[in-house]
């Protein structure tokens, strides 16, 4: 497995179209498939220290559990595009199929996962979701996948938190790094939504693995997040500033610039 | 879909994969000899090409995991975009909602299904018929031009209720949807029973009836006045963990091909 430097990191993302069996699925999963490799190296043109790969046309969600459908087809795209950079890959599976991304990622050669609901439990719009970390470690180890790194969401985005208000986002923080997460991600309320960067600070200073910020990072913003140690971007890539809209090349320059300057 | 008269399919038998007793710990190797298999298979002059799971002893009876999924998916894929040859996916030992899924995602053209109508007693406990399964998830993800072969009392099982040969292929070909029909042995490498193979081609009619266990160079003659195609895979090897010897493959194409001009 190939170790990549976990030190500011600029995550793009690619948001795979819909696949097969979902609603919105267009009937051309081949055409999918070229879409999501030609957003992968623009991203790695454009300077980008990895690619991540999530289903989120996929909507409505299912929970915790895809079928082999969805497995099947991230594994193609994730090869595909595997194929065409060089770069580090993540995968990502909503909502929560963390099982399914860690599966994809070891048979892909990917090198990180994005995992939700790691730790305490949480009601997302999917429904409740609860605590995966202990199968999912055991999974990897099962699998040999243990170089697969786990970044995994504390209080995420589109998801209600009052189960567990009395427990503040530094203690999520450090019960996900005694739980075994190799990094960290914090988020706004949405996609799109800005993090708290107090919060990030705040984690940061608590823990001893990486954080990364999760949504709602811009070229503007970037530099009260220069605390963290990566930036997952999605939605400010795209046109109009919506994840669904194509990729916008400019804002793609501007992006990484924005790093440059910040680090 | 194949372009010989009497295709041959050649077996591609994926070592144990992640999570299975035997896995190498390994993947790497593991797609070279998958892939070197192909290679072989192809230089010797097979028409298709199938990939299976056959490391995964003891295999599940139905659904395998998500991992499972995803490594013959990636392997499949490697295979399609290497070799110009149709390509199918069998999941031991029964999942074909997976062996679907995985060709639907890599471009693969037929699955085959052990044990598609019926139920029977296997090494993996009592596995009953998913066509219901199979054929609503066919129409469900939008991959309605995957073929999907199924057997007739499948190698390494036995009924649980015998019935007329009759109306297992009728059920299996009229009920259950299956689009070919493939014939075995006892197990793995054994050859098929030639009555069996008469009367499942006299009732199965425009179907195609494929060899699935047992095909030797010896026996493909005999074989191919009853059987429409072949699928094979010990006979290409000298033991079954072994890579395929290409001069096997070619072999037994050339003699297959010398009667077809007679």
């Amino acid at each position: 497995m190939k170790v990549f430097s976990l030190d500011k990191i600029l995550v793009g993302m690619v948001h795979v179209g819909a696949l097969p069996g979902t609603p919105r699925y267009e009937n051309n999963f081949e055409k999918v498939i070229a879409k999501a490799v030609e957003e992968a190296k623009a991203l790695h043109k454009a300077g980008f220290g990895a690619v991540m790969i999530e289903n989120m046309h996929d909507a409505p969600y299912l929970k915790e559990k895809v079928g082999p459908e969805i497995v099947a087809a991230m594994t193609v795209v994730g090869a595909e595009i595997k194929k065409a950079i060089s770069i580090p890959l993540g995968i990502q599976i909503l909502a929560g199929a963390n099982e399914s991304a860690l599966s994809v990622a070891q048979a892909v050669g990917a090198e990180f996962v994005r995992v939700e609901g790691f730790v305490f439990a949480h009601v997302a719009d999917e429904g409740l979701i609860e605590s995966c970390a202990g199968k999912l470690l055991r999974i990897r180890r099962e699998l040999g996948a243990e170089g697969i790194k786990i970044f995994a969401d504390i209080k995420k985005k589109h998801s209600s938190h009052s189960l567990t208000s009395d427990v503040d986002i530094v203690e999520t923080a450090k019960a996900a790094e005694f739980f075994g997460a190799d990094g960290l991600i914090l988020t706004g309320t949405s996609t799109g939504k800005a993090a708290d960067a107090k919060e990030v600070q705040e984690v940061k200073k608590a823990v001893g693995i990486p954080v990364w910020v999760g949504s709602g990072v811009t070229p503007q913003n970037l530099a009260q997040y220069a605390t963290a140690d990566g930036w997952i971007v999605g939605s400010s890539l795209k046109k109009q500033g919506h994840w669904s809209n194509p990729l916008d090349p400019e804002a793609l320059t501007k992006m990484v610039e924005a790093v440059r300057k910040a680090c | 879909m194949f372009k010989g008269i009497k295709p041959i399919i050649g077996m591609l038998h994926a070592p144990a994969l992640p999570g299975s007793p035997s896995f190498s710990g390994n993947l790497k190797d593991l797609h070279e000899f998958v892939l070197k298999d192909a290679e072989s298979l192809v230089s010797g002059g097979v028409d298709a090409l199938m990939l299976e799971n056959y490391g995964d002893l003891p295999f599940f009876p139905g659904k395998v995991p998500d991992s499972t999924v995803a490594n013959l998916a990636f392997l499949a894929r490697k295979v399609k975009n290497k070799f110009n040859l149709p390509l199918g996916i069998n999941v031991l030992r029964n999942d074909g909602v997976s062996a679907l899924a995985i060709a639907h995602a890599v471009g693969a053209q037929f699955v085959r299904i052990n044990i598609l109508s019926g139920a029977r007693l296997t090494d993996q406990g009592i596995i009953n018929g998913e066509a219901h399964e199979v054929l609503r998830f066919r129409k469900k993800i939008g991959a309605t031009s995957i073929r999907v072969f199924a057997d007739i009392s499948v190698k390494c099982s036995a009924p649980l209720a015998e019935r007329p040969l009759k109306n297992e292929v009728e059920e299996t070909l009229q009920r259950s949807g299956a689009e070919g029909l493939i014939v075995s042995g006892e197990n793995t490498g054994k050859p098929v029973d030639l009555n069996q193979l008469k009367e499942v081609k006299n009732l199965s009619k425009d179907t195609p009836v494929w060899i699935g266990s047992g095909t030797t160079a010896e026996n493909i003659i005999s074989l191919s006045r009853w059987a429409d195609g072949f699928i094979v895979g010990s006979a290409f090897k000298e033991a079954l963990s072994d890579p395929i010897d290409p001069k096997r493959v070619c072999n037994l194409v050339e003699k297959l091909k010398k009667a077809a001009k007679k």
